[in-house]
């Protein structure tokens, strides 16, 4: 994690805290991380003492603070009018917030929410999810349970043993069982005998095959017929005149297949 | 961020900040000559003083003060500067604080499950004092249970830092199955460190009788590591002008260090980096991408509260993705348990559903792969395990 990374953390971190009313771990994370110019205790402490008397009935602190701040509050006249004390608490908790530019939630929870959504797929609830995933653990999946499921429009593969992305660099192989794993871990076992670490299969390496999965260069469909051609009439003059138009919808691999073979 | 359009803006101010107090200078030296040329005619006529005389002169310089006209003069730039001064605060606005709980959607995380994750936290990364306070604080005393492993992770660790490994070897030695069983030889790196220790800190014998005792186990399985330390001993004293001179470099401990931290973590069943660092840092890059969101689906709040899939993708650094994802490229759909991928006899990938679409439901027509010119038999296309 970068360390801006972790800045970012701890005055979100801070800012639970303060509005948890946890304000010894917040003035203490504060110092120990030295972010105390980052992050708004006062400000929270002001409203505290505000809520706190609300709370007891008193109006006379938020009064104080309606009066200081009066410019910026625009419907606050409602103040007045409340009778029910709770109310009145949660209604200036939410103008503090207002005049102030913050959330009404704490940061933690929005981010964390988002944080959730975009990391939530079926796969983080199969037993063979990596403890790597946040949503392998149960207190995440607890809070992940009514948000919805992220949603991929590509594919994105990664090896199962060596966590690399599988793509044309590293296409992914198949063993004859069907499970997958990327060319650069089967690289890595040097050995003609290969074990699926999975189930612990054991095959030859040469019954290993490619997989195509990225499908980003759609093939001109011109491409077909005159592959076809060329290899139904022994004619390729059609499939090299065009050479030019295909070369750049094939992977460079499959481009020195088709010249190996005419 | 932008911050080229606010430094635009700020510049656009001061420009017209500048524009309007020299302007109104210009103006004002312009009064003040004309008052002070009609002030030295007036010296000059005192002498021959008619009133008459007087008033032209004041006449006059009415007519030239109208003339420079100061404040239509002065308006306009003003103005100008009004605007572009009330524009700025608004764009500061926008830029710094746009309501991100706008992508809130408005349930309740149950309190003492997010507390468990704070204190956790807390102490895996080492911060115990703070886990402690927090604690107290917020009435969460079954959270400290996670705090002695990893107490003794840091226990650990610092004594490393400290090139003391006898923590570290412990346990390494009561963790001996479990680290065997998923395949580490972190016990190993850790005796070859101890015995490069002991070697460059007291000498041959010592050394050997080192690796007699714990580094003998490991020489069947790992000969070429057991060879290499043994030739060491040949070097007592003077291993840094040898060629295994590497086996000194300090990057040794940092990297086992590490090591160390993500088999101990993995024994315990958690993850090394902390799951609440990886998650919020998830939802910093996926936030703009649900604010967007938001605000195409303004009016449809309801949706948003109930739907089981974010309608579009939220798209994350490589670091967050823990599975494989294959999306079929014909139908588009994720594939699942119950639509499975499957491969081709040509190579390609396609999910189940959309194989039967193109067979019509046979297993023994012949269809061809939309991606090349093969032509394929459903009974023989093969499941995939990502």
């Amino acid at each position: 994690m970068s360390e801006w990374n972790s800045i970012r953390l701890k005055t979100i971190l801070v800012d639970y805290m303060l509005r948890m009313s946890y304000y010894d771990t917040a003035v203490k994370l504060a110092e120990t991380s030295n972010i105390e110019d980052l992050v708004d205790t006062d400000v929270f402490l002001e409203a505290k003492k505000a809520i706190d008397a609300l709370k007891k009935n008193e109006v006379c602190p938020a009064l104080a603070w309606c009066a200081e701040n009066k410019s910026r509050l625009k419907k606050s006249k409602i103040l007045f009018d409340e009778k029910h004390w709770d109310f009145l608490a949660d209604h200036f908790k939410r103008e503090f917030c207002r005049v102030y530019g913050m959330t009404l939630e704490p940061l933690l929870n929005i981010y964390l929410q988002a944080g959730l959504s975009a990391l939530k797929a079926p796969f983080c609830y199969e037993d063979a999810c990596t403890k790597e995933d946040p949503l392998s653990q149960e207190a995440f999946r607890k809070l992940a349970q009514p948000l919805p499921y992220s949603k991929q429009h590509h594919s994105k593969l990664v090896c199962y043993i060596t966590k690399e992305l599988m793509d044309t660099e590293n296409p992914p192989l198949v063993l004859p069982n069907g499970y997958v794993y990327s060319t650069k871990d089967m690289a890595k076992q040097n050995n003609r005998i290969t074990t699926c670490p999975r189930t612990g299969h054991v095959c030859d390496y040469t019954k290993v095959v490619k997989a195509y999965t990225s499908h980003r260069n759609k093939v001109h469909p011109d491409l077909h017929t005159s592959v076809q051609d060329a290899c139904n009439f022994c004619n390729p003059r059609p499939l090299l005149a065009n050479w030019g138009r295909f070369e750049s919808a094939l992977t460079l691999e499959d481009s020195q297949w088709i010249r190996a073979h005419l | 961020m932008e911050l080229n359009s606010i430094k635009d803006a700020f510049d656009r101010v001061t420009k017209k900040q500048k524009l309007s107090s020299s302007k109104s200078q210009e103006v004002i030296e312009q009064i003040r000559q004309e008052i002070e040329q009609a002030f030295l005619r007036l010296q000059s006529e005192q002498d021959s003083a008619s009133p008459s005389a007087h008033k032209l002169i004041l006449n006059e310089l009415k007519t030239k003060l109208k003339e420079i006209a100061p404040l239509s003069h002065l308006e306009g730039t003003q103005k100008e500067l009004n605007v572009a001064l009330s524009k700025y605060p608004k764009l500061l606005e926008k830029s710094f604080n746009p309501d991100i709980s706008k992508a809130y959607r408005n349930i309740d995380f149950d309190i003492h499950t997010v507390n468990q994750i704070i204190a956790s936290h807390f102490y895996r990364e080492g911060q115990f004092d703070i886990g402690d306070c927090f604690i107290n604080e917020s009435q969460e005393l079954e959270a400290a249970a996670s705090k002695s492993p990893f107490l003794e992770m840091f226990q650990i660790l610092e004594a490393m830092k400290c090139r003391n490994l006898e923590p570290a070897l412990g346990w390494a030695a009561s963790n001996h199955d479990q680290l065997n069983q998923n395949g580490s030889d972190i016990e190993l790196k850790l005796h070859r460190l101890q015995f490069v220790e002991i070697l460059q800190n007291r000498g041959r014998d010592e050394a050997l009788k080192y690796a007699r005792a714990f580094l003998a186990p490991f020489a069947t399985k790992h000969m070429a590591v057991f060879q290499k330390l043994m030739a060491c001993l040949l070097w007592a004293g003077r291993l840094d002008s040898s060629p295994y001179a590497e086996l000194l470099s300090s990057i040794h401990w940092d990297k086992l260090s590490v090591e160390l931290a993500q088999q101990f973590c993995n024994l315990m069943g958690q993850s090394y980096e902390s799951p609440l660092s990886v998650t919020i840092a998830a939802g910093v890059q996926g936030l703009p991408t649900l604010l967007k969101l938001m605000n195409v689906m303004t009016g449809k709040k309801q949706e948003w509260q109930t739907m089981k899939q974010l309608p579009v993708p939220v798209d994350l650094d490589r670091e967050f993705q823990f599975h494989s994802v294959f999306v079929c490229p014909v139908s588009r759909d994720q594939v699942s348990e119950e639509n499975p991928p499957m491969l081709l006899t040509c190579g390609h990938v396609l999910c189940k559903q959309s194989i039967t679409k193109l067979s019509k439901n046979n297993s023994t027509r012949r269809f061809k792969c939309p991606y090349c010119p093969a032509e394929v038999e459903a009974g023989q296309c093969a499941q995939l395990h990502f």
